[in-house]
Parts: structure tokens; C-alpha cells; sequence
């Protein structure tokens, strides 16, 4: 390529990128004008028309142009649609019932009707967002024609707007929505029905056992949610669920409800094939008040899935004075995963901070029994702890009680090679 | 034909050359941009109205264990646990893996968090360097800290990995500050596509001039001295307008070890992090794309633009100079260790698009750039390059920097605008110009230097020193 021809090449390419710089240029300092200019401008009109909505929904009667008479600007109008949004947030009863009226006047209702039908779907997603906060129940029919939209993201909008507008139409539309594979929508999905509170109750325990297994999982933790003593029965029927899902999902829920009267079942769950219901069973049997289950989560503690262990370990902490002498109980056990795993949750519980303070206050019989507790420590070789204590404990008597304590088993272990 | 005019050949040969590399690499700068800028548009109409507290409320978001390796921290590790301990999420561990330090930061932890050892029964699914004492607190129930003998970044991660009791796990720097919610939205790939997803990488911005109190960015600001609001401008650029393209692209290469999602059992399955390279990140994002394409396992690696993590950056040309080197050698050790990918339609778009990039315009980009700055003033001082052309060349490799800066900036400006003011606007629009004249060719020399330690095998950690971050107390003082 000769010089002129090159000399020609770079002055184009230099006009087309400083073109393109120009460009971008103005789109950045435009678009940060511009928003500032909007945001300052929508500051101030909320500061006018915040006392006027107020008046307008706390009054008994009046339409909310008598209030902001129109006609208003397209920028005025966003401020009065976002400021309205915002309030009916924290509004019940009659004051949110006003808004829901103002968000018609106003024609905000039909214009996110509107967006309902767009051809891009994160209009349609916007539509039935806001439809969703403005709490009007005429457009319920719209929003469950939009449960079949194509676009996961539009279904599980829509899904919340029927949630958030509380028609128990939409139970079984978001039943449906529950097949959905993808774990977002699924929680997003089990969480708007679970807003729905006690009204959901009764037709989820007549839909669970008709779901398929994907939907059961999240639909059993959505009755945990609920917390409702109603679905106490199915949930410990559901333990013996073909599916191990549906199977540990429930053992939670049961946990999660905390009705001591599952204890019975959940035990037996804790003999479950698959070790994610063991482990789930565990962990719910530690959820429930009272002290059931205490001597078959000590057996547990042999499980051969650390999962199963960890949760009934953390159980047995769990239960007081009758957990911690069962799992006080392992510290000699065959079984050293279960003697080690004792002796943490004893000593992340506190127990043996307070054994160590008896050493020297206890009785005689107090006495010999920390002593014996301790010394169990120190043939598990945990004595990180009892060592930290020899150095650092604030009672001088403690620190040569425990430094003692560790010197003789020392001598006692080293005889005994 | 006598040497002079072979001589001139040669200069004006290699200065065509030159010019048509330049142009390759800018114009593929250019189109990355385009593809990022696509991205954040779409991402931003996606979160929009992202629910990220029903995340928050569900028992059944994934639990993530947040591993902090930390080796003489101790100016920052207190600040760093306490901005974990402020996160959004229901439920997480905080690991923190005291790496051999020789300062005072073990004390420092266990002074302020009133730590006692305690032993914990845990499966080594990758070999370290040996625990001295786990400690927990009784007043952060969620949080470990292991001391362990000094191996590394990568060994640290790994001792943290084989502690950690969740799914998921998060790498991070201890000099780094999490956003609350950067978990919230680091995870949401997780969940979206619950197979498939193995790592998810965030933002990673810079913390210099910006306020920490109490383990939150307080008050975000541009820092006072130029080179840091260079990297600033820089950072703008890698992670809007290169990490977000490829990984639209679906070619991700690096997820900042700054902060970092990933599955555990991927991670596990590809032996962990490896503690004998320079970088452990790029080098693990670099196994998984190996191990997972060589199975022929769907997997996804994402860049997510909007979890941010604040660090500290270097204040002055040495660290900056460590810093590089250890970077750029690093990418060498990987490259050179995944050959086998490269050109290779086995590994889809890594095999014949990403690495081949990296090789041509990372590795090969710092010689030829700098090879140009001495040849096309050299060939105009001889007489082979008119003035106008010399001037106009100038102005064009300028201009694309320009371009490049101002572009990202304008991504910034459009998503997450956190630099609001008007005057740290400018001072990023000017900082994208003057950053060409000196910062990046300085750039370019580190990396040559890098390249000669890696020839001579030379590995350093290159540790940076930290002045910590700025408090809300010292803020109010300076005022």
C-alpha cells in the first residue's frame, strides 16, 4: 500500500472513530444531564404533590382530580404514578382501596393493561408489575391469560400480581407455575404464595398430592411457610412420598411447623433410605420444642453421610440438658466420628466452660464428675480448649485446676502407651 | 540493493504490520464493546424489577460459604469480616484462612471477635499445607478462622473449600469490601440455571478515595492521586466492556479472585485451586472450560456485572509493577499449561476464539506495541514516514484509546452510575484521554518485564502494601 493510499486509510478511519466518539460523548454527558435534570425536577414536584395525595387518601370522599386538577404533564404524571406506587405499599382497607381508584381515574390501570398485550416482553413483565402494586382486581382475567405467556419472567409477574392481589383464582395458576424447572421462578413463585398466608392453605393440601414430584418439592416447603397446624397431617403423610425430594422437603416443613405431635413420625423418617431425609428428619426433629427423638438421634450419630451426623449432632445441641448428656454420653463411643462430633457441639454449646468452673466451686460429687467429663476430653485429644483455659481463664484456681488435670492424663496416657 | 535500503524494507514492512495488528486489536476492542453494551442493556431490563428479597426470604436459596484467605491483613482483615458479616443472605459461613501471617492478624481477629480454638471434624477433599487451630466466636456464630502454615493464596482456598459446609462458595480478597447485597445477585445464575452454572464472577471496582465505615462503602469518590483513577478508567473498561462481551460471548476466561461464586463440586472435581501458577483464578476458570468441554457437560461460567466488590488498588508504579507482573505472568503459566486448547475445535469458541486472542493480542500485544513505538518514530526520523502520516498514525492510536476509555465510561454512566458527580465525571473523561499518554505504554513494559521472569521461570507473589481504607472518623477529620 503506497503512503497516500495509507495517509487516506487513517483519515478515515480517524473521522469514523471520532464520529463514533462524538457520539458517545454526548450520549454519556446527555445521559447524565439528563437524568439529573429529571430527578431534580421530580424531586420538587413530589414535594408538591405529596401533601395533595395525602389529603386525597385520607379523605372520606372526592375524586383525585379535585385534589391535582389536570391536565398533567407526562413527567408529572410519572411522579404522581411512582409516589402512589410507593404509598399503597404500606396501606390497607379504605386507603388503599382510594389509591386502587385514583391509579383508574387517572387511566394508569388501562395503560398497564395495555402493556400487557405489547409485542416486547419486558413491557409486557412492566404491565403486570404495576397492575400488581395498584391492587385493582379488574384486570385478574387479563393477568391469568398472561400465566401462558411464553417468557418464564412475564408468567412469574403475572403470578405475582395475582398474588399480591389476593384472588385465590390464582392459587392454581401459580400451582401450575410451579412446574416451572427453573429454581429462581420456583422461589419467587413458592414466595408469593406463601403472602397469600392461611387462605392458601386449603386448596395447596388439596393440589399437592396431584403435582407432579418437580412442583411437590416446592409446593411442601411453601406448608412449612404457612406454618399451619392444617397441613401437619399431609406433610407426615407425604414422608412416605415415592419421591426422596418431596420425602426431606416435608420432614422440614414438619420442623419448620414445630408441632411436637410429628416427632413420632419423624423418627421413623430418620430410618429412611436416602440419607437427605435422614438428614432433613434430624434437623426437623431438633426444630420441634421439647425433648422427642433425643435417643434415636444419638444412634443417628453413627450415620454413614456426615450430612445425617452434622444435623443430629446439631440436634441433640439443640434439646438442653438431656441433648447435651446424651451427646456427653458418645465422648467414650466406638465410634470416633461420633465421640469427636460430641465433643464439639459440647464444647460450641459451652458445656464444658461450665464443667471447668466446677473443678474448683463444685461440690465433691460436681467435682468428680467434670473431672471425669474432662478427662474424656483429653483421650479424645481435644485439649486445644483445656489448654487455652490453663493459659488464659481469669480464676487463677481454674487455670492450675485444668493445668493439672492435663499434666496427669498426660502422665496417665504416656504409661499407658 | 545496499543494507540501508533492506534496512527500510524492514521498518516500513513491520510498520504496515504494525498498523494492521493495531487496527485488528482495536477494531476487536470495538466489537466487544458493541456485544457489552448489548448486554448491560438487556440485564438492566431483567433486574429491573428483580425480587432479590424474595432470595432473601426463601429457606430454599442456596447457602454459600464466603472464603477470605488472608496473609498479613492486618490492616484491613477486621474491616473485611465485618462487611461479610452485613451481607444480605440468609444463610452463609464466613471462612476466614489465616495464611501463615507474620503480622498481626490472627490477634487482631481473635481480639475482635473474641475467637477460642475449637475442632471441627471436616473431609480434606483437596491436600494443603497443615492446619495449626480452627477458632470460632461465640458472638458470630457464622464465622471460622482456621490458621494454618503459609502456603499460598490457592492452598489457603483450598483449606477453606475442605472446610466449608455448603454448595456454593465465594472467593475474595481480604483487602476487598462486599457490597450487602452482592451475594443476593451473584447467585441468582445459580438458581436460574441450577445445572449448569459452575462460577459467576462480579464487579470488581475500585476502593481508593471511596469512605469504609464499618465495613461499607460509605461514600463513594474518585481517589485523589492520578495513577489510582487510571485504574479506575481501566477497571471500567476490563470488566464492562471485556469480561461482561465474553461472556456474552459464553468465552469467560477470568473471574476476579477479588470476588467469585462458585459450585464447590466443580471446583472440587477439577482438583481445586492450583498452587503452583501465579494466578489460582484465571487458572482455575481455565481447568473448569477444559475439564467441562473434554466431558462434554453443558456448564456455564457468568459475568455478572452488578455484584460489586470495592478493593484497594495500587497507590504508586511499584506496587502497580508487582501487580502486573504477577498478573501477566500468571496468564502466560495458564496459556502455556492449556495449549492444548488453543486452535483446538474440541474446545468450541475457548479453543478457536478466546485463547487464540489472549495469545495473539494479550501475549503478543505488549511487544508489538512497544516494538511500534520505537519503529514508527525511528522509520520518520530516517526519512521513510512523511511528518503528516507520523502525526496522523499518533492520532489515530490515541484516538482509539480515547475511544475505548470513553465508551466504557458511557457503560458505567447508563447502568450503575456510581460515580454521581459531575466533576468525577470529568475527571474519568479526562483520566480516559491522559491515561494514553504514559500509563498505558508503562503498562506494556510490566508486561514485557513479566514475560522475561516467566522465561526465567521467576514466580513472586508480588504482595501489595496496603494503607487500608479510608474511615468515616478519618473523613470527618481531613474535613
Amino acid at each position: 500500500m503506497s503512503q497516500p493510499t495509507l495517509i487516506q486509510f487513517v483519515w478515515i478511519t480517524i473521522t469514523v472513530l471520532g464520529t463514533m466518539f462524538g457520539f458517545v460523548l454526548a450520549a454519556t454527558l446527555g445521559h447524565k444531564a439528563f437524568v439529573q435534570i429529571r430527578t431534580t425536577y421530580e424531586r420538587r414536584q413530589r414535594a408538591v404533590f405529596l401533601p395533595k395525595i395525602h389529603a386525597y387518601i385520607h379523605a372520606d370522599s372526592g375524586h383525585f382530580g379535585q385534589y391535582i386538577p389536570g391536565p398533567l404533564g407526562a413527567w408529572d404524571r410519572r411522579v404522581i404514578l411512582w409516589t402512589l406506587l410507593e404509598q399503597i405499599r404500606y396501606v390497607r382497607g379504605k386507603v388503599q382501596h382510594r389509591i386502587s381508584s385514583a391509579f383508574e381515574e387517572l387511566g394508569f390501570v388501562e395503560e398497564a393493561r395495555r402493556l400487557l398485550t405489547n409485542r416486547r416482553w419486558v413491557n409486557r413483565v412492566e404491565g403486570a408489575e404495576k397492575l400488581g402494586r395498584m391492587m385493582s382486581r379488574r384486570p385478574l382475567p387479563d393477568l391469568v391469560k398472561l400465566m401462558y405467556d411464553p417468557v418464564p419472567e412475564v408468567r412469574i409477574r403475572a403470578a405475582k400480581a395475582l398474588g399480591a392481589i389476593g384472588g385465590l383464582e390464582a392459587v392454581e395458576s401459580l400451582l401450575g407455575a410451579l412446574k416451572d424447572t427453573n429454581r429462581w421462578s420456583a422461589l419467587r413463585i413458592a414466595d408469593i404464595l406463601a403472602t397469600l398466608g392461611e387462605a392458601a392453605v386449603d386448596p395447596l393440601l388439596a393440589e399437592v398430592p396431584k403435582l407432579p414430584a418437580i412442583a411437590r418439592v416446592p409446593a411442601i416447603d411453601i406448608l412449612g411457610r404457612l406454618r399451619s397446624p392444617k397441613a401437619v397431617r399431609l406433610l407426615e403423610q407425604l414422608l412416605d412420598d415415592p419421591h426422596e425430594n418431596a420425602r426431606a422437603r416435608a420432614a422440614h416443613s414438619l420442623g419448620v411447623i414445630g408441632d411436637p405431635r410429628a416427632a413420632g413420625k419423624l423418627v421413623l423418617a430418620l430410618r429412611d433410605s436416602e440419607w437427605p431425609v435422614r438428614a432433613m428428619a434430624a434437623k426437623a426433629l431438633g426444630m420441634l420444642p421439647g425433648t422427642a427423638g433425643v435417643p434415636e438421634l444419638t444412634k443417628v450419630l453413627g450415620d454413614r453421610e456426615w450430612w445425617v451426623r452434622s444435623n443430629a449432632a446439631l440436634a441433640l445441641g439443640s434439646k438442653g440438658e438431656k441433648g447435651y448428656k446424651a451427646l456427653a454420653g458418645l465422648l467414650d463411643s466406638p465410634d470416633a466420628y461420633a465421640a469427636q462430633r460430641a465433643a464439639s457441639m459440647l464444647q460450641e454449646a459451652g458445656v464444658f466452660d461450665r464443667f471447668v468452673s466446677k473443678l474448683v466451686d463444685g461440690t465433691p460429687r460436681e467435682r468428680a464428675a467434670a473431672r471425669k467429663l474432662l478427662e474424656k476430653l483429653v483421650v479424645l485429644q481435644r485439649t486445644d480448649l483445656l489448654q487455652d483455659i490453663a493459659q488464659r481463664h481469669e480464676d487463677p484456681a481454674v487455670r492450675e485446676a485444668v493445668a493439672e488435670l492435663l499434666e496427669s492424663q498426660v502422665e496417665t496416657m504416656a504409661a499407658a502407651g | 540493493m545496499n543494507w540501508q535500503l533492506w534496512v527500510a524494507r524492514a521498518i516500513e514492512g513491520f510498520n504496515a504490520f504494525v498498523l494492521a495488528y493495531f487496527l485488528a486489536l482495536n477494531i476487536s476492542y470495538i466489537l466487544l464493546f458493541f456485544v457489552s453494551l448489548r448486554e448491560v442493556l438487556t440485564f438492566l431490563r431483567r433486574t429491573f424489577f428483580s425480587d432479590y428479597q424474595q432470595i432473601l426470604r426463601s429457606d430454599m436459596t442456596l447457602p454459600i460459604s464466603m472464603i477470605c484467605p488472608a496473609h498479613n491483613e492486618e490492616k484491613t482483615i477486621v474491616d473485611t469480616v465485618r462487611s461479610l458479616q452485613m451481607l444480605n443472605y440468609p444463610e452463609f459461613e464466613i471462612i476466614v484462612v489465616n495464611d501463615g501471617s507474620k503480622d498481626e492478624t490472627l490477634s487482631r481477629l481473635l481480639t475482635a471477635y473474641d475467637l477460642r480454638r475449637v475442632d471441627r471434624v471436616y473431609k480434606r477433599s483437596l491436600p494443603t499445607k497443615s492446619v495449626r487451630a480452627l477458632y470460632a466466636s461465640p458472638m458470630v456464630p457464622n464465622l471460622v478462622v482456621v490458621d494454618k502454615e503459609n502456603g499460598g493464596k490457592a492452598d489457603a482456598l483450598n483449606c477453606g473449600i475442605n472446610l466449608s459446609r455448603y454448595p456454593l462458595f465465594s472467593s475474595m480478597d481480604a483487602d476487598s469490601v462486599i457490597e450487602d447485597d452482592a451475594l443476593l445477585k451473584a447467585v441468582k445464575p445459580f438458581m436460574e440455571w441450577p445445572e449448569e452454572t459452575v462460577a459467576v464472577g462480579g464487579i470488581v471496582r475500585c476502593a481508593n478515595g471511596c469512605t469504609v465505615h464499618e465495613g461499607r462503602v460509605t461514600h463513594i469518590a474518585l481517589p485523589r492521586k492520578l495513577l489510582p483513577v487510571f485504574q479506575v478508567v481501566e477497571y471500567l473498561r476490563a470488566f464492562l466492556s471485556g469480561r461482561l462481551g465474553w461472556s456474552a460471548l459464553k468465552g469467560l476466561l477470568l473471574i476476579s479472585g477479588a470476588f467469585g461464586v462458585y459450585r464447590k463440586s466443580a471446583v472440587v472435581d477439577v482438583g481445586g485451586y492450583d498452587s503452583s501458577t501465579d494466578t489460582e483464578d484465571l487458572e482455575l476458570v481455565m481447568a473448569l472450560h477444559a475439564v467441562y468441554r473434554e466431558r462434554k457437560k453443558p456448564y456455564r461460567i457468568v459475568f455478572v456485572p452488578d455484584p460489586v466488590c470495592w478493593t484497594e488498588v495500587p497507590g504508586n508504579w511499584r506496587m502497580l509493577r508487582r501487580q502486573r507482573n504477577r498478573w501477566h505472568r500468571g496468564m502466560l503459566q495458564s496459556l502455556s499449561r492449556y495449549r492444548r486448547m488453543m486452535f483446538n475445535p474440541r474446545y468450541g469458541i475457548m479453543g478457536m476464539l478466546v485463547l487464540p486472542y489472549f495469545l495473539i493480542f494479550e501475549t503478543m500485544g505488549p511487544f508489538i506495541e512497544t516494538l511500534g513505538y520505537i519503529s514508527v518514530p525511528l522509520a520518520w526520523a530516517l526519512g521513510l514516514l512523511n511528518t503528516k502520516f507520523f502525526l496522523l498514525f499518533f492520532v489515530l492510536a490515541v484516538a482509539f484509546g480515547v475511544f475505548l476509555s470513553v465508551a466504557a465510561i458511557l457503560l458505567e454512566e447508563i447502568s450503575y452510575r456510581r460515580y454521581p458527580s459531575w466533576g468525577d465525571l470529568w475527571k474519568l473523561l479526562l483520566c480516559g484521554v491522559f491515561e494514553n499518554f504514559g500509563f498505558r505504554q508503562t503498562l506494556a513494559v510490566f508486561k514485557i518485564q513479566a514475560f522475561w521472569e516467566y522465561l526465567r521461570g521467576l514466580r513472586r507473589w508480588g504482595k501489595l502494601e496496603r494503607v487500608g481504607f479510608v474511615k468515616a472518623a478519618d473523613t470527618r477529620r481531613a474535613a
